[in-house]
């Protein structure tokens, strides 16, 4: 097993520290822009109570992935793609309620199942580079969404409802509005804590997929899949197909962000057809690298410490730019630069220290090549002198 | 026979030819459908000169090994500040853009540098970890568009609002002050900016002759097999450095050139995706992910510039709806895709 | 073998769901027209205001000459009607229930439906 730590000291608490930076940091961060925004702390829960019940189950579906060595799924935007397919035609049909959110789910699950295997199988063949595939993959998918939903939705897939194709008769409307769903998965189980509305069936549904994916990890194939991440070669000649395995991977987190995506719609209450996927996977994604997630390690832990983080600072951010140097939309650009910002750090702090390790044992390869060597010339000098 | 074809197409590439065909396809329809050809030839001349010098931006990379640039956003925003300060100055022509292109050299070399010694320490992750430096940078930029002192008052909101525009026209100062120099005409409908095509001319030239140099072919050396170059005593992540930088500068003059074509400044999130078009265009030339000649840049912008201008016209004309951004988003990031599956994995040494 | 069937079954029955979903979940269109209506010779006239009841809804008030909509979801459906005067309740309390087959509404008369004729509601498909 390769070591995760950052540094060489023993010392428990240095460690922990630097293992920890990025949590860390962030929340000194969010420890100082909290009393500069100047929200009240029943304010700030009721936001993170909401944020953390809507975008956990996205930021879980990237959990699997990562143990099968294949990093941070960007294409996880192709299973909210697929989500927000099966929510049109749930608005179409005016299918409401909670039946109409599960139909939505079995609607977009094998379309999601399709393009996750699609996007596996490309990225069986991107093997080194399965991120930048995927986000270029995720680049691409969305000219395909257009073509089929702003082109043919009305035309060659039958969509009736006037309320959602645009007015020439084809294609969906920018923004549909998810009235017959919304929050019913928020409102089924839900009950006060001092007056903040717990939204108990999502923590239900985050909860299950939790123990699906411990459970995962301890089966055969959740065993396979860590063998694959670790060494490839391994795997193979242990007999495991890890192209397949590799395949299985990427379709269940492709499912998983479909029904994430649905979740996170149904909150919301409208949809921007056509920009609502864009940026989930790197929301997601740097939501899970600020709660300390590596490329190659995410636990379900770093899931909820980083949904938190993130989303304290989307929601301080704003205001505190705003007390501090009096714009709130300075605010508005420092979350997306944190949000990429941290994807770029973390990624290169990964490719960094992979490339470290590297170089460290090509030296202690070096290192013992030079004293069989050292060996040989000396046996050989022994062998004249006897 | 059936061998022969498959071995055409692997070596072309399926993406390449379903483009070539569809390039084809237009140019064959148009005359039905009432498009000019000779005001489509116009307009990709145009876009050659104002797009040529971004995606040649990108070969000194990937010849020395360092992999598409997807951070090409960071020249472009060297390019921007060099602009924005150059209209703050009020400098105008010839004056203005070649101050323009000074300060944004100076800038995208720092930048090109800090840029440089990340990618030096992710070889293998270059891409992905460039990508979203470019984007990081970009928002990072956004920050200081709206803090950065600027007076002018065609560049600051009009009403009280604090910051630069989001768009900020070059018309007063420096728009096509290089495609009007010995531009002429050809008929009624074709204009040559013979200005920026010499100055895109010249700029491959330049290139052409650095990589015959003994630096470029150290380069070449390190990008075709970095433990060799090595071995001959070629300090390989000083020549990567130095190609970064490189294409940084290349991006940022680039940018100015695409200003002072198109004669607006875009600030904020407008560079955003920059990178992707370019790349584009390189793999559609015929370049890959470690393999590129200026012949790849020159056809590929060609190609990728023809298929954008007549793609809207044509197939509005022949279907009646606007398909060509969804087309556009497909045909350039489904290029990409496709490289990056080609030539399986970075050496992975 | 064995494996297939399993399989099959359980895309059955998970079409089955989905059948059974759309069905439980599919939004129909209730008017409630408080308006003078004539059907064969008899004419009823609308008079009082009248609260009505869907299910579970929150209930609303049909004021004379107007209209007022509900949306529901299902097949089958509890209505409640009962007059308001001068703001309160009064008169009998009337409880019908209605069916729906999939893409259908429902027109309710309601001067029809608190007289006890039988053609209280007319079925609309045109959704």
């Amino acid at each position: 097993m390769k070591t995760q730590d950052l540094t060489k000291t023993t010392h428990p608490v240095i460690r922990f520290l630097i293992n920890n930076a990025v949590p860390i940091l962030f929340i000194v961060l969010v420890a100082f822009a909290i009393p500069l925004s100047g929200f009240s702390g029943e304010y700030l829960f009721r936001e993170m109570v909401t944020r953390v019940s809507r975008n956990s189950f996205l930021v879980l579906s990237l959990l699997i992935p990562v143990i099968a060595g294949m990093g941070m799924n960007f294409g996880i935007v192709l299973g909210a793609m697929a989500g927000e397919i099966g929510l049109i035609f749930i608005t179409d049909w005016e299918i409401v309620g909670m039946p109409g959110l599960l139909l939505a789910m079995i609607i977009s699950t094998p379309i999601a199942a399709l393009l996750g295997y699609f996007a596996g199988k490309i990225l069986n063949k991107a093997k080194g580079r399965e991120m930048a595939t995927g986000l270029m993959l995720g680049f691409f998918m969305n000219g395909v969404y257009q073509l089929v939903v702003l082109y043919s939705m009305g035309k060659i897939i039958p969509i009736g409802n006037n309320n959602i194709l645009l007015p020439r008769g084809f294609g969906i409307r920018n923004a549909i509005n998810l009235e017959g769903v919304r929050q019913v998965l928020d409102n089924l189980l839900s009950f006060d804590i001092f007056g903040i509305g717990i939204p108990i069936a999502n923590f239900i549904a985050i909860g299950l997929l939790c123990l699906f994916i411990v459970w995962f990890r301890r089966t055969k194939l959740g065993q396979d899949m860590r063998t694959v991440g670790q060494s490839m070669e391994v795997a193979r000649a242990s007999g495991i197909d890890v192209e397949k395995t590799r395949l299985i991977s990427i379709v269940i987190s492709t499912i998983l962000a479909c029904y994430g995506q649905i979740i996170f719609l149904q909150n919301i209450g409208t949809m921007n057809t056509y920009n609502s996927h864009e940026q989930v996977g790197t929301f997601a994604i740097a939501a899970l690298l600020i709660g300390g997630a590596s490329v190659a390690r995410a636990t379900i832990p770093n899931v909820f410490v980083g949904v938190i983080l993130f989303h304290m600072v989307f929601v301080v951010s704003p205001r505190a730019g705003k007390e501090l140097i009096g714009q709130a939309q300075l605010g508005e650009h420092f979350r997306v630069f944190v949000s990429y910002g941290i994807i770029a750090i973390s990624l290169a702090l990964y490719a960094w220290r992979k490339q470290m390790e590297k170089q460290n044992l090509r030296r202690q390869a070096q290192a013992i090549n030079r004293e069989a060597l050292k060996i040989q010339q000396g046996s050989t000098i022994g062998g004249k002198e006897s | 026979m059936v061998e022969r074809i498959q071995k055409i197409v692997n070596n072309v590439g399926l993406p390449r030819i379903i483009i070539g065909l569809f390039l084809l396809f237009l140019l064959a329809s148009a005359p039905f459908v009432g498009v000019r050809i000779d005001t489509s030839l116009n307009d990709i001349i145009l876009r050659l000169a104002m797009n040529g010098i971004l995606v040649l931006s990108l070969v000194p990379m990937v010849k020395s090994g360092c992999g598409l640039n997807f951070g090409l956003q960071l020249g472009v925003i060297s390019g921007l500040l060099g602009a924005v300060i150059s209209l703050e100055l009020n400098t105008t022509g010839f004056g203005g853009f070649f101050l323009a292109i000074g300060l944004a050299i100076i800038f995208a070399t720092v930048f090109g540098f800090l840029y440089g010694i990340l990618l030096n320490r992710v070889k293998g992750e270059e891409m992905v970890v460039a990508t979203y430096v470019g984007f990081s940078s970009v928002a990072f930029m956004c920050i200081w568009w709206l803090i950065l002192p600027f007076k002018s008052q065609d560049m600051i909101w009009a009403y009280g609002g604090a910051g630069l525009r989001t768009t900020i026209s070059v018309e007063n100062y420096w728009y096509d002050a290089l495609n009007n120099f010995l531009s002429f005409k050809i008929g009624s409908h074709i204009t040559i900016p013979t200005g920026g095509l010499l100055f895109f001319a010249l700029l491959c030239f330049l290139v052409w002759v650095f990589f015959r140099t003994k630096i470029g072919s150290a380069m070449i050396a390190v990008g075709s097999n970095p433990e060799f170059a090595r071995s001959c005593g070629v300090n390989v992540n000083r020549m990567r450095l130095v190609s970064v930088i490189l294409s940084t500068i290349i991006a940022a003059i680039g940018i100015i050139m695409y200003q002072q074509s198109f004669g607006f400044i875009q600030l904020y999130m407008a560079p955003l995706y920059m990178a992707f078009p370019a790349v584009a265009a390189l793999l559609l030339g015929g370049a890959s992910v470690n393999k590129v000649s200026l012949k790849n840049v020159i056809i590929g912008v060609f190609l990728f510039q023809g298929i954008l201008t007549m793609t809207p016209s044509i197939i509005n004309n022949l279907i009646k709806s606007d398909m060509s951004e969804a087309i556009r988003i497909i045909i350039s990031n489904g290029l990409i895709v496709y490289a990056l599956t080609r030539s399986s994995g970075v050496r992975q040494s | 073998m064995r494996r297939n069937i399993i399989r099959i079954s359980l895309v059955v029955l998970v079409i089955i769901i989905a059948v059974f979903l759309y069905n439980i979940g599919k939004s129909h269109k209730i008017y409630f027209d408080n308006k003078n209506i004539t059907i064969g010779d008899t004419t009823y006239t609308a008079s009082n205001t009248c609260r009505v009841w869907v299910d579970d809804e929150e209930s609303q008030d049909v004021r004379n000459r107007s209209r007022k909509v509900f949306k529901v979801a299902g097949a089958a459906h509890t209505i409640v009607v009962q007059e308001v005067v001068n703001g309160e309740l009064s008169g009998e309390r009337i409880e019908k229930k209605i069916k729906f087959k999939l893409d259908e509404g429902a027109i309710v008369n309601l001067p029809v439906l608190l007289d006890g004729a039988e053609s209280w509601y007319e079925i609309n498909t045109e959704i």
